[in-house]
């Protein structure tokens, strides 16, 4: 076996967890990890947050829903699974599971926050993917579970999240607001003229229908605070390692080295660094010093002959340098970008998965770009 | 108002920032502004970082990276009118945090504050600005975001928040005063995504959505005869590298404009809305001359992608 980055990650970890800001490949990224993990003759279960239709169809499935799908991996020794993850449905399966009976589950479910803000809560998609991260790690299934994080326009959204959500639903702030919506007569002169000024911006409805569902709600507490614990044990354990996935704009390779640090902070293994759409060079440097005249007569030569005009040949040989002066000088760019952040994650390994001529379509192109994050050393 | 949305990494800044440039260099005046994001516009001018608070960033063109703490405080000092009395309520620790975990409430604040600038006015009967310009975030929160006042006006019936939220929303389906704009690549994943995204913003949010805005086209360079002796040479050239090199470089533009020119058109028929088309900039760094070709370049190309709407 080789010694690729990749290859070295995948020989210590049990879950892998892709994260990085929005648009930067994450899901394609976290699905080719679990193909490689299945030609290395592991068991690996991808789970995507997007509905990401193509990556679905070019892993040969009409689409992706919540139920595990094995994909069809001729030559491969091991098994890929992939699953989607419905926020909404997680989020429901939460409540189902931690309310204290029936009845505080049916007035959670039928609250018209719950109805209109359950996946739109503060961390609540971050709390359903790491809750549903650790019921499939929990089930011994799966040799490798790749986990692809929700779409954040932050990538420190993802560990921060479940923090947030934690610290708010512990906080003192809860109760307030619940007390002050059960017992608003009861209250002293300074919490009515609070509340009563409140109230001016939001109606008093709204005060009554939010209160009646944190009250609600407040019941779940104890059953999340355990799991939200135990979530950030499995994330800070031995056998997990993070993947940071980004593409090579500086800014986004700001986040990048940004979220780095949180890991660090938290303890959290950093398997590496994955950059995508890294644009290759041509041309290097061959044709600085080449003149229009040599160009167009060497593109003649190739042609044996003159069936080309020659302006012709003149204008294909200009066009043919601005171009490839062009890409190199984004190559160059990328290229330097790469070298600043391998220096700022070491001991981490960065791979670089290169633009391609065309969008990934299908598995043949998948198996490209596996083979190219599989075989970059670091 | 103009809302631009779209995927995560498509350049929605950019593009939110070359429109204020454009319709400023036309004589209006606009507020660019961003909801609570991690600034990039005040680097490209070469400026310090742009706050919460409104400042001029150029002729005719203010900025402002609104928090939801400092559009609540607005907010509630307009209605209260009195600081001590804000401060009484709002700076009251509790509330503070409170007021952070209401879901919703963040959005509503910053979306509310957009709304309040286009109807402000300088004098009586004088508009203070003729465009605001609000770069929305990405696919998923931009929904959210417009969203937010029809979910308000649902839930509650009255009050203050409900009331503007029903303002709000009469403004987002107005076609005459609000245009939702979905900016994307030519590639693949964000045609899907911008694809379902105008279906939501028409079927669930009922708001008029005005353009695609397709960012960062590579432009074709090489015409079709041009491709067809590039792909001859290429044939011959394999026992010269260099100039391999020079040739796969050429095709390998083709390839990514085709794919580019494939995904647009796809766009175009499934939406039936104008395209407009913005290039990649192959400047060794992205600032504020940059944007302001952009600028220039777009308002041009609505003109064409309105002449060309199905």
């Amino acid at each position: 076996m080789t010694t690729s980055p990749i290859d070295q990650v995948l020989a210590t970890s049990r879950v892998v967890v892709c994260v990085g800001s929005g648009g930067v490949g994450k899901t394609t990224t976290s699905a080719l990890i679990a193909m490689h993990a299945a030609y290395r003759g592991q068991r690996a279960l991808v789970m995507t947050i997007d509905p990401a239709r193509r990556l679905a169809n070019a892993l040969g499935l009409d689409a992706l829903d919540d139920e595990v799908q094995r994909i069809d991996l001729p030559d491969a020794s091991g098994e890929m699974w992939a699953t989607m993850l419905d926020m909404k449905q997680a989020f429901d399966e939460i409540v189902e599971r931690y309310a204290p009976d029936a009845k505080t589950r049916d007035a959670i479910f039928s609250n018209r926050f719950y109805r209109y803000f359950s996946t739109s809560l503060a961390g609540a998609q971050e709390l359903s993917a790491s809750e549903k991260l650790y019921e499939v790690v929990a089930s011994g299934e799966w040799d490798l579970v790749v986990l692809d994080t929700p779409p954040t326009t932050n990538a420190l959204d993802f560990l921060d999240a479940p923090v947030r959500f934690f610290e708010a639903l512990d906080s003192k702030v809860f109760q307030w607001a619940i007390d002050t919506s059960r017992r608003g007569g009861l209250l002293n002169m300074g919490a009515r003229f609070v509340t009563s000024t409140l109230g001016r911006f939001t109606g008093s409805e709204f005060f009554e229908e939010l209160g009646e569902f944190l009250g609600h709600f407040s019941a779940l507490f104890d059953g999340f605070r355990d799991r939200t614990r135990a979530t950030f044990r499995l994330f800070a354990d031995a056998g997990t390692r993070f993947v940071i996935v980004t593409s090579p704009d500086p800014l986004t390779v700001d986040e990048a080295l940004y979220f780095r640090r949180r890991l660090d902070e938290l303890d959290v293994r950093l398997g590496g660094v994955v950059v995508n759409r890294v644009r290759r060079a041509f041309a290097h440097n061959a044709w600085v010093d080449a003149s229009l005249d040599a160009l167009a007569d060497r593109l003649g030569a190739l042609d044996g002959g003159d069936r080309i005009a020659r302006a012709l040949r003149l204008r294909i040989a200009r066009k043919l340098l601005s171009n490839a002066q062009e890409f190199d000088r984004l190559a160059a760019r990328d290229a330097g970008v790469l070298r600043d952040l391998a220096g700022r994650v070491e001991p981490a390994p960065v791979v670089a998965v290169p633009l391609y001529a065309s969008d990934v379509h299908d598995l043949e192109a998948l198996e490209q770009m596996r083979r190219d994050l599989a075989s970059s050393t670091a | 108002m103009i809302v631009n949305t779209g995927k995560g990494g498509v350049g929605k800044t950019s593009v939110s920032a070359a429109m204020a440039h454009a319709l400023a260099s036309r004589g209006r005046r606009v507020l660019l502004m961003q909801l609570n994001a991690r600034d990039r516009i005040g680097a490209w001018w070469g400026t310090d970082p742009i706050g919460p608070e409104i400042r001029s960033l150029a002729p005719n063109i203010d900025a402002v990276n609104t928090t939801p703490a400092e559009a609540m405080r607005e907010y509630a000092l307009m209605i209260l009118r009195v600081k001590a009395l804000y401060r009484a309520v709002f700076e009251n620790r509790l509330v503070e945090k409170f007021l952070r975990v209401v879901p919703g409430l963040p959005e509503l604040v910053m979306l509310g504050k957009a709304c309040f600038h286009v109807f402000e006015e300088s004098s009586p009967g004088v508009s203070r600005y003729d465009a605001v310009i609000v770069d929305a975030p990405a696919t998923g929160h931009g929904m959210f975001l417009l969203q937010i006042p029809g979910v308000i006006t649902r839930a509650i019936g009255s009050g203050h928040m409900a009331d503007e939220s029903r303002r709000m929303l009469e403004l987002l389906r107005d076609p005459a005063r609000t245009s939702v704009n979905v900016v994307t690549h030519g590639e693949e994943m964000p045609i899907n995504e911008t694809i379902e995204l105008v279906a939501r913003l028409r079927d669930e949010l009922d708001v008029r959505v005005g353009y695609v805005i397709a960012n960062a086209l590579v432009s074709p360079a090489f015409t079709d005869d041009e491709l067809r002796d590039v792909r001859d040479l290429r044939s011959v050239a394999r026992g010269d590298e260099d100039l391999a090199a020079l040739l796969d470089a050429a095709t390998f533009r083709a390839s990514r404009c085709a794919e580019q020119r494939a995904q647009i058109d796809r766009a175009r028929r499934a939406l039936g809305l104008p395209v407009v088309e913005v290039p990649f900039y192959f400047d060794p760094t992205f600032d504020r001359s940059v944007i302001e070709r952009m600028g220039a370049h777009v308002i041009m190309d609505v003109e064409r992608a309105n002449r060309e709407a199905p």
